[in-house]
């Protein structure tokens, strides 16, 4: 199964080495992009980071923030390769200088078919079609245990009158 | 940056106009949860169950449009947590 590596930060928030490309890969240039399960777009980036990718702007979209405000950003169509795998979706830039950070979001989670696993000893990025088909293979084994333990164990009624010679 | 983009504010203010004059009535009542791709020029509407799919849409019916996305029966298009902000120079290798 195919386990792709995720960073941790100093508060335990997961990373991911994502390359980031618009018109040509000639473009590409590499990010550390966290993780942001609040994040609900595909992926969050500076404008000022975004310049020399190559992207082509189409669209402007409106983002509610946690602190109940909105703010009016543009988006441009790029493509995300993440350990080779490409993605290809709407990309919105951060206008206020003051943003540093790269986020990914939850519909390039599932465009990309991924799954993010965390627990106390760290991340991984796994493939939600692999794990469809181990859980499908699990499903299968148990019942096939399940049918083999009936043909071999009788049957036990519950009627207790059966139970007692009496 | 294109010159079309060059005052976004006003593209989406522009959008959101089109939208709630034209299109909201009847998408919030048959379409809620769908993205539509506000095409500012031609003021026409594209709708698909994702971002992507109302942008590529609109794009491949006007490929010269100024779009703004909106999601349907919601404030923004996207939600984005901003607590959850870090800075990079924290990433632990």
């Amino acid at each position: 199964m195919s386990a792709k590596e995720v960073s941790l930060n100093n508060n335990g928030h997961p990373y991911i080495k994502i390359k980031v490309y618009g018109i040509s890969d000639s473009f590409a240039q590499e990010f550390d992009a966290l993780v942001d399960t609040g994040f609900t777009g595909f992926l969050h980036m500076p404008l000022t980071l975004a310049l020399p990718l190559g992207l082509t702007l189409l669209s402007t979209a409106n983002y509610s923030i946690g602190d109940g405000s909105t703010v009016s950003n543009l988006i441009a169509f790029g493509t995300i390769d993440y350990e080779g795998q490409k993605t290809f979706g709407p990309i919105s830039l951060e206008q206020n200088p003051q943003c540093r950070d790269v986020l990914i979001g939850m519909e390039y989670i599932h465009q990309s078919k991924h799954m993010l696993v965390l627990c106390e000893a760290g991340a991984v990025m796994l493939d939600m079609e692999e794990m469809a088909q181990i859980a499908i293979k699990a499903r299968e084994a148990l019942e096939q245990s399940k049918a083999a333990s009936s043909e071999k164990s009788p049957t036990i009624s519950p009627n207790v009158e059966n139970q007692n010679p009496n | 940056m294109n010159a079309p983009f060059s005052d976004p504010k006003a593209i989406a203010e522009a959008g959101e106009t089109i939208y709630r004059d034209m299109y909201q009535k009847d998408f919030e009542q048959n379409q809620r949860g769908k993205f539509v791709a506000i095409n500012v020029k031609a003021k026409t509407a594209t709708l698909g169950d994702t971002a992507s799919d109302a942008l590529l849409a609109a794009q491949k019916a006007d490929p010269h449009g100024v779009f703004h996305l909106i999601r349907v029966g919601f404030t923004g298009a996207f939600q984005l947590s901003r607590h959850q902000r870090v800075s990079q120079g924290s990433l632990a290798k």
